[in-house]
């Protein structure tokens, strides 16, 4: 069935839904900030595994036979910052929102600030 | 030099942050963003005639990132200059520090940017940093309430756009490019079936960015979030919203071998219906305008899954129509708060006496939106109407009819009031401005709409008397019908107070990403 | 052997997921970190592996910041697991084991497309300059990324300063404990370590066009080498304030080179080789990714901590 999918593809998609199991059922909110990341380095490595097959070379130096892919590893360059940025700013909210509440639950969160 | 709408604004930004004098950036802004939009509208005369198109850096196209410029997204960046423009001329006289404007005309640089991109992978960038940028205005004043929502706005997002990233990933992987418009060619050579799982995935995303049905949850704590800016509130209703549907409109036609209209329509009318029984069942007033955003935009992701030309004009006139008039409500809600020092509607009495004004500017947003004759919702109505068949025109029929409900119930602040404790306000000239010009131009959208939409879209089609007769009568009784169905029903309901505490919290916004994933998928099966 | 560090991979992920410990997250995100980098670097990508790294020690120290706020403020004998039914726990289980089937019955099994790749391969030199294809991509075809790339780094320390503000100024004071200066093995390391550090970031960013590495990873390594000298010596004597306003300077004068090599083209009035470029881009996004990190920590560490 799968003769184009490599392993690593499959890997993503089973950690990708894995950290989708956090998202839907982790009640604590700096849970669900790991899950987030979790999600992203799943994503990353479907992209680094495009067009992957043993024996491939870095595209880095003067001869480039048989070098990997040098576009996804470039945009995965942005998505690590992006994913670091809504990381720090997801946990500085979080702070805040501690010192607010005295809690970092999701259900106890959302009772309190709607109050 | 398309890609200066994006800088500009982002340069600016920086510039107003280093000023040290609140005067200054103030008048910077103001002057920056008049020539702002003098340029978008000489883009949008330019690219009228023809696409432009700014290979950055003039590398071969595929290789570099590429910038179109088309009517539709001229159109939009138009659209953005202009929102905020008034916004500019609101804040005027705000004391909100610098980095609100900070982080104002960073968001207009981005919205510009997404707009003009034509890169998959660039459009995730724009967005991504859109979102923060979102998410911080929406918790500028930090409070409890706006601290949660701007979280979950922030997380349930950043989930969404994995779905995308995931998405352009495939699109790479079985295309080689990531510029749409070398992607479409690469497209139509090979199987649609292959481009399932990329369309299923980044449909999914966009969805939830549209706030359609089981994914509308983040949208009422975003948009209607007590303490955020009002000028906030207002472009985040009137535009951010839009560059959603932007999206949608540009994936519509990338994706155009997996035609799956029926799907949406379905979803864009239960949108419609959910959208609408939220509203009636607030009583706050900013919720009020946020859940009725959810609605219009059931229709309007109605009116594009049409496959008829004028509805999909009309469709996009809507969007336009709907920035303003629902930017002009969130507005005067802003300033009817700040009188009133409350936001529940059965408190708020009499506010065509107190501010007459800003109740003339709410009287012409609110017949815009109810497609009252004469003002623009009508002939964006029309038009969707015109290319719909019997059934989805019933359905808009109705889901006109409970906006109309649901604004005889907000029309109630205008009126009554004790006679002798009203006084006239005094309200900042600027916020008065802002708020007018957007009235005017929910009339004059109305007036002058076959000539606008000749002049936006190149159509023509003239709305013909005698449907447009039949169409006033059709408001007349649905505003009777309303009135009858507000005074003895909405008033008592009992169910509609229980709908209106439903909230969802964010494992329950995950699932139903995961829901509407699965759906979508089942949909491409069966329907194709 | 890839697939031997795959399913580490798997297995570390799985133990960040159902660890019901919420101290142990620190470590498990540690390692799955450690582990995705070997994975990085095995599938032919050291550039990423690198920054996943760095980036990885960062993420660490916020999320240990991030947990002893969360200690110290949050009573969490009152959180207690709540007793569910069985089926409350099967079923968002059964959920997500659905969407990975549905997920990978859809999965197009057609060979991944190499258009772009082999045009890149061979045109970067010529385009560009340099001998490492990442980079030249990076900051030379898909340079209006990495623009907005670096106004999203400036744009969330805005957002993380405006949200921590009203802690004010006033709350910088000497905290009690000195740190680990008093322990003579950690000072002594740190000595070694320090200028090894900061050849080795130089290298990275000097290095950026023709090896694995580049302004990002090497601007990275120096506000590790700070967040290091921090946790030893707990010294404050860094002006935060004066690092935003160089942060910002450095953008501005970003976007300016960008403009003038690339978007004005190739042809603009001097024409240097495309390695001069390269050089000072990597090393301006290097100041300015250290300037940005650091705020970030500092931020989080003295303003958050109290």
């Amino acid at each position: 069935m799968f003769n184009h999918v490599g392993i690593i593809e499959i890997f993503a998609v089973i950690v990708f839904f894995l950290s989708f199991y956090g998202l839907i059922t982790s009640k604590n909110i700096i849970k669900s900030i790991a899950s987030i990341g979790i999600m992203e380095i799943a994503v990353i490595m479907f992209f680094l595994g495009i067009g992957f097959f043993d024996g491939m070379k870095p595209p880095i130096g003067a001869n480039l036979e048989n070098a990997a892919d040098p576009l996804p590893q470039a945009l995965v360059i942005t998505t690590i910052i992006i994913g670091i940025t809504i990381c720090a700013v997801n946990l500085s909210m979080l702070i805040t929102l501690c010192r607010q509440h005295k809690a970092a639950d999701w259900d106890v969160v959302e009772k309190k600030s709607s109050e | 030099m398309l890609y200066l709408f994006s800088l500009m604004p982002v340069v600016l930004a920086i510039l107003l942050y280093i000023i040290p004098y609140v005067r200054v950036i103030k008048s910077m802004a103001l002057f920056c963003q008049l020539g702002l939009t003098a340029s978008s509208v000489y883009i949008f005369f330019l690219s009228k005639s023809e696409e432009i198109v700014t290979n950055i850096g003039d590398y071969e196209s595929v290789l570099g990132i590429t910038l179109r410029s088309d009517t539709l997204s001229s159109v939009f960046v138009a659209l953005t200059s202009f929102l905020f423009l008034v916004v500019v001329i609101y804040g005027f006289n705000d004391n909100y520090g610098r980095f609100y404007w900070f982080f104002m005309f960073i968001w207009q640089g981005l919205l510009n940017g997404l707009f003009l991109s034509s890169d998959l992978f660039n459009m995730f960038v724009f967005i991504e940093v859109a979102t923060i940028i979102v998410s911080v205005l929406m918790m500028y004043k930090r409070d409890n309430r706006s601290m949660y929502d701007g979280m979950v706005y922030l997380m349930i997002n950043t989930v969404a756009v994995q779905f995308y990233l995931f998405g352009i990933g495939y699109i790479y992987k079985l295309t080689g490019v990531l510029d749409i418009d070398a992607a479409m060619k690469i497209m139509k050579q090979m199987d649609p079936a292959t481009f399932y799982l990329p369309f299923a995935l980044i449909m999914t995303a966009i969805s939830l960015k549209c706030a359609l049905v089981p994914l509308f949850g983040w949208l009422p704590k975003a948009h209607g979030t007590a303490s955020a800016p009002t000028a906030v509130s207002a472009l985040l209703s009137g535009l951010h919203i839009k560059c959603a549907i932007y999206l949608f409109i540009r994936f519509q036609i990338f994706f155009e071998m997996i035609d799956l209209s029926v799907f949406f329509i379905a979803i864009g009318i239960i949108t419609g219906f959910v959208g609408f029984i939220m509203a009636l069942s607030q009583s706050d007033i900013k919720l009020i305008l946020a859940y009725h955003t959810i609605s219009q935009i059931g229709i309007i992701m109605l009116a594009l899954n049409i496959p008829d030309a004028y509805s999909r004009t009309g469709g996009v006139y809507h969007i336009i129509n709907h920035a303003m008039f629902k930017s002009a409500l969130f507005l005067c809600a802003g300033i009817i708060n700040e009188v009133y020092g409350t936001r529940d509607i059965y408190q708020i009495r009499g506010v065509l006496k107190r501010l007459p004004l800003v109740g003339g500017a709410t009287i012409m947003a609110i017949l815009g939106i109810t497609g009252a004759p004469l003002f623009n919702g009508s002939i964006s109505k029309y038009f969707i109407v015109s290319g719909a068949g019997a059934f989805v025109s019933a359905m808009i029929i109705l889901i006109n009819l409970g906006t109309i409900i649901s604004f005889i119930k907000y029309s109630t602040i205008l009126f009554g009031g004790k006679k002798q404790s009203i006084n006239r306000e005094e309200i900042d000239v600027f916020r008065q401005m802002a708020v007018l010009i957007l009235g005017i131009i929910c009339f004059f959208g109305g007036i002058f709409g076959e000539q606008f939409i000749h002049f936006l879209f190149n159509i023509d089609v003239g709305v013909d008397a005698a449907g447009y007769f039949e169409k006033i009568l059709l408001f007349a009784i649905s505003v009777a019908v309303g009135y009858v169905v507000f005074r003895y029903y909405v008033k008592k309901s009992l169910i509609l107070k229980k709908i209106g505490s439903f909230s969802q919290n964010f494992r329950g916004m995950c699932a139903s990403l995961g829901v509407f994933f699965v759906l979508v998928l089942i949909a491409l099966r069966v329907l194709l | 052997m890839i697939q031997i560090f795959l399913v580490f991979w798997l297995i570390s992920a799985l133990l960040i997921i159902i660890d019901k410990q919420l101290v142990h997250l620190i470590i498990h995100l540690g390692i799955f970190s450690m582990i995705s980098s070997v994975c990085f670097f095995l599938l032919a990508a050291p550039d990423v592996a690198l920054a996943e790294a760095v980036v990885s020690v960062f993420t660490t120290i916020i999320f240990i910041v991030c947990f002893e706020k969360y200690y110290s403020l949050v009573d969490v004998s009152v959180v207690k697991d709540s007793k569910g039914k069985i089926w409350r726990k099967l079923l968002p289980i059964g959920f997500c084991a659905l969407l990975a089937v549905m997920f990978l019955m859809f999965i197009p099994d057609v060979p991944a497309s190499i258009y772009l790749k082999d045009k890149y391969i061979t045109m970067f030199a010529e385009d560009i300059g340099g001998e490492n294809a990442v980079t030249a991509i990076y900051l030379g075809y898909r340079v209006y990324d990495t623009l907005f790339e670096a106004l999203m780094l400036l744009v969330s320390i805005a957002a993380i300063i405006h949200l921590s503000w009203h802690e004010g100024k006033a709350q910088i004071e000497e905290q009690g404990e000195s740190g680990m200066g008093n322990y003579r093995i950690a000072s002594a390391t740190i000595r070694i370590i320090v200028p090894v550090l900061v050849l080795f970031s130089f290298y990275l960013m000097v290095n950026g066009h023709i090896s694995p590495g580049g302004g990002f990873q090497g601007g990275a390594v120096i506000a590790v080498l700070f967040i290091c000298r921090y946790i030893i010596y707990h010294l404050h004597d860094v002006k935060i304030d004066r690092i935003i306003i160089l942060e910002k300077l450095v953008f501005v004068l970003i976007a300016v080179v960008v403009i003038y090599f690339i978007f004005l083209g190739a042809g603009s009035w001097l024409s240097l080789p495309g390695e001069v470029y390269l050089l000072i881009m990597n090393l301006l996004i290097g100041v300015k990714v250290a300037c940005g990190l650091l705020v970030m920590f500092y931020r989080f560490v003295i303003y958050e901590r109290k």
